[in-house]
Parts: C-alpha cells; structure tokens; sequence
C-alpha cells in the first residue's frame, strides 16, 4: 500500500496534467470528429511526456533542484527569461481554463451557473496551497483523479465494435466532411495537450518538495511510468466513447457537459456521479500544479526561496506570485470569455512553447557537471533529440494551422 | 507589447465570417448551419432520453439542453446575419431558417420541461423531433 502511495505524485502530474480540462475537452472533441483515428498522437504524446518528465525528475532528484532553477545557470538569463515568460503566459491560459474546469464540473451537479462557483473555486485553489501539506494534497487529488476510471467502464459497458475502433486507430484516415488542415490541427492540440510545459516544472519542483535523492531515482521512473500512460489510457477511453456515440450521429462536442453524456449513457446516475468526482479532482490537481507552477517557475529564475515546505513567511514571494497568478486567471474568466474556447487556445499555445521548455531540459540532463554518472543514456539522446525535431515543427506549424483552418472550425 | 498585439489578431483573425457572394458559398453556410443545428438538436435529444431511462440528475439535463439551446440559437442568428446573394439563395434562407425555428422551439420546450422537474415527458418531446433532426441531416447532406 504504501509502495502505492509512493507514485501519487505521478498519478497527480498525470490525472491533473494529462487529463486536465485541456485533455478532457480535446480528445472528447477529437474521439467525436475523427473516430479513433487521431489516437496515435496520444501514444507519441505520452512517450514524448515520459521522456522529458523522466529526465527533469532526474535532474531533481540528482542535483536536490529544480529544471528551472537550472535552466537559468546553465542557459543563461536571457534564454531562461524568454522560457520564464512564453510558459507562463501559456500556463496563465491554462490556469484560467482548470479554474474554469472545476467551476464548470460543479455546474453539472447543481446547474447553477458556472461564473458563480469561479470566486469560490479560485480562493480553495489557494487555501489548500496555503494550508495542505504537499503529500496529502497529491494524495487527496490524485487518487481522486482516478474516479475518471469511469471512462473505461463505459467504454467497455457501451458495447461497442472493438474491431472497428482498432482499425480507426491502426490505419488511420481524415473521416468524410473534415480536412486535412484541421486533422492536423487537432493533432497539434492533442499533442500540445500531452506535453504542456507546466507538467515537467511541476512534476520536477514536486520532487524537490519531497526531497527525492538519487536513492529515489527507481520511484521517480515509477511515478512516470505508471502516471503518464494511465493518463494516456484515461484519453484513449475519453476519446472511444465519443467516437462510438457522437461520431455515427454526426454531434460535435463544445461543452464539458457533453464530454459526459457517453458515460450517463452507459451507467446512468452512478456514471455521472464518478465523473463529476473525476472532473473536479483532475481539474482542481490541475489547477493546483499551475498556480504552483507559475510560483515555482518566477522564483526559481529571481532566485527566491519556494515551495510549500517552507513556511509562508520565509517565501512570502513565492506566494505572492501564486496569489497575483490565480487572481488574473480567475478576472480572465470572469470577462465571460468561453472557457472552452480558451483551453482550446491554451492548448496550441502551449504547441508554441515547447521547444523553449524541452530543449533546456536536454541541455542540463547531459550536463555531467551537474548530473555526475547519471546523464542521458545514448537511446534516451537520440530518442529526445527526435521529439525536438518534432517538438519544433509543431511549433512552427501550430499558428499557421490554426489561421488556416479557424480554430478547427 | 507586440507579442501580445499579433495574439489579439491572430485570434481576431481565427474569428472572422466571410460574406457569402455566390449561391454555391450560401449554400455551403446553410450546410454548415444544419450541421451545427443537427449537433445541438442530437445531444439535446440523447440528454432528454437518458433522462427519460432515470438515467440523469435534472440538473445535468439542465445544463446540457440550455447549452444546446444556446449553441442552436447562436447558429441560427449568425446564419441569418448573412447576406442571401439572390433569390434561389433567400428561398433556401426561408426554408431552412422554419426548419431552424422548429428545432430551436423543441429544445426550449425540453429545457422549460426538465426545469419543471417533468423528466418523464422528456423522450416524448425527443421522439416528436424526428422529423425535424431528419430534415437538417437533408440539408447538410445537400449542402454540406
């Protein structure tokens, strides 16, 4: 049980970061325009995740610091400031989307309106960093996270053509009516989705907070390795339901509340009851990795002290930062802009920043003088130097995409 | 500054709707519409359904069809705010815009049905838009 325990801070990067309101949105909207036919770029994306969050847990749990920290020292400020202040308007997006998230999760328990549960939710997301010891709250999320699970039971309990959503998946075809612009344009958006930058600066700050060393090295592979490809799984499922019930019947998806309707299908109340836990966990994790993130990522470049091991009074900037974050993402929201539209856009925004938060990361993690014995492996070198190479056509192809086909429309 | 000056065009730009100036074009735009109307229609119809099964809460039945129902009167308004090049293009206009009408009315009377706590009469309404829900897949196959 406790061995169990031990990788919640990978199921919480995982179900918060993989299956945040980004992933739930996406790949509901993807499973219901092209079937299971943009499913391998949910398997090159958690590759690509594993990879990368592998490495800067590694060079947390090796060097006791965290990815940005080092990517100042090693890089330079400049680079480091390009790096601080593309992720962080990306992760400012992303943030005012979880908020929105959670919100919008409770607005199908309650069918009050969304905007009212906005305040409320942004002050818990900041009472609980203020307040919950780091473990409990990975513990508490995380876990709860796992409620999503649901997807997979009504995928299986749906019924549906097993061969067909195979086939989908293994040959896969831009479906009658869609482009091939905006095909690519939604696996530019998966794809931004699975490798969101706040992800690795969580995930590696999160290590630091539980003082990994190199003897933890074997449970950080495990909090990779068992986190991100459930996480991949839980999207694989989300996207299965809608091609098998939306996809025949020609409904596309732009609410949260239709991500749920294959589910309620399937298993009735109880169904909704599970994903409206699932919603609010994975969101709410979300939304608390990017109010930390964006704490973590400014102070580690000003070199402040952070985190939630220190008492607030000796980071007092980190938690301004974290406040004056969670503040302008929730006025974001509260401008009545569609919360969906603006996860959509976070999500190739993110596409954008990628190479910025990636390639450092490579950098320092073969760096022997910071990593000693324990840099890069030569497959992992030629494995991550191929992710940049995409990471950057992704990057390049993201605006131009989403100019030419309106947003996917 | 100007970072964030070409995010606002960029986005501006991805939000743009270009005028119709052939029938072919208006056609395509009323295709579109169906599409998007039909989407609307078909998970409102699904909700009211499941809701009709003891399947869903009244207040997620709520919330899906009054979406619906916003997404559904958002297609048609932005469709009738184009302009019809001729006058094969204001038949097509008129017609389809019944049809609109008729789907819109039909999630309102779900949605005024579901907040009165009567989930039971739900699958009624959905099976007497049938034929609505088959005349806007006409259309998209026509036009889409």
């Amino acid at each position: 049980m406790k061995k169990i325990l031990q990788v919640t801070l990978g199921i919480l990067t995982a179900i918060g970061g993989f299956v945040d309101i980004g992933d739930l949105v996406a790949n509901a909207l993807v499973g219901a325009r092209f079937g299971m036919s943009l499913a391998w770029v949910v398997i090159v994306g958690v590759v690509g995740i594993c990879l990368y969050a592998e490495m800067s847990g590694r060079v947390a749990a090796v060097t006791g610091r965290a990815v940005f920290d080092l990517v100042r020292e090693r890089m330079g400020a400049r680079t480091a400031l390009l790096n601080l202040v593309a992720s962080n308007l990306v992760n400012l997006l992303t943030l005012a989307a979880e908020v929105a998230g959670v919100a919008l999760a409770l607005q199908l328990a309650s069918s009050v309106s969304y905007l009212l549960f906005v305040p409320l939710v942004a002050f818990l997301v900041w009472f609980v960093i203020w307040r919950m010891p780091f473990e409990q709250m990975e513990r508490m999320f995380g876990l709860a996270g796992l409620a999503l699970l649901v997807f997979a039971v009504a995928l299986w309990q749906l019924g549906p053509d097993w061969g067909s959503l195979a086939h989908q998946a293994v040959h896969p075809s831009v479906t009658s009516g869609e482009g091939h612009p905006t095909y690519w344009y939604y696996a530019i958006a998966l794809f931004g989705a699975a490798m969101t930058p706040y992800e690795v600066f969580f995930f590696s700050s999160g290590a630091v907070e539980e003082k990994w060393s190199k003897a933890d090295l074997n449970l950080e592979r495990a909090n990779v390795y068992v986190g991100f490809p459930l996480g991949g799984l839980l999207s694989l499922a989300i996207a299965a339901t809608t091609a098998v019930v939306f996809l025949p019947r020609g409904i596309s998806v732009d609410h949260l509340s239709q991500v749920a309707l294959p589910t309620v299908m399937a298993l009735g109340k109880v169904g909704l009851a599970f994903l409206i836990v699932g919603f609010v966990a994975a969101t709410f994790g979300a939304a608390l990795e990017t109010t930390l993130s964006s704490g973590y990522a400014v102070s580690q470049y000003l070199g402040w002290q952070w985190g939630k091991l220190v008492r607030p009074r000796d980071a007092a900037r980190f938690h301004a930062v974290v406040l004056v974050s969670l503040i302008l993402g929730v006025m974001l929201i509260l401008t009545t802009l569609d919360p969906i539209k603006v996860t959509e856009y976070s999500l190739v925004f993110s596409a954008v920043a990628l190479p910025l938060t990636y390639f450092p990361i490579l950098v320092v993690a073969n760096d022997p003088g910071y990593m000693g014995d324990k840099t890069n492996s030569g497959f992992s070198n030629v494995l991550a130097s191929g992710y940049l190479i995409l990471i950057t056509v992704v990057a390049v192809a993201a605006i131009p995409l989403m100019i030419a086909t309106k947003a996917g429309q | 500054m100007r970072a964030g000056l070409v995010a606002v065009l960029l986005l501006g730009a991805t939000a743009c709707v270009g005028p119709s100036r052939t029938d072919g074009d208006f056609g395509l735009k009323a295709g579109n519409t169906a599409k998007a109307v039909a989407s609307a229609l078909g998970t409102a119809r699904l909700a009211a359904d499941a809701a009709g099964r003891g399947d869903a809460t009244g207040n997620y039945v709520s919330v899906i069809v009054g979406e619906a129902e916003s997404d559904a009167s958002a297609a048609q308004a932005t469709f009738d705010s184009y302009q019809p090049p001729s006058a094969r293009a204001d038949q097509l206009r008129n017609d389809l815009d019944d049809t609109l009408t008729k789907a819109i009315d039909g999630i309102v009377a779900m949605r005024i049905t579901v907040r009165r706590g009567q989930l039971d009469r739900l699958p009624r309404i959905s099976a007497e838009l049938a034929p609505v829900a088959t005349a806007l897949e006409q259309v998209q196959e026509k036009y889409g």
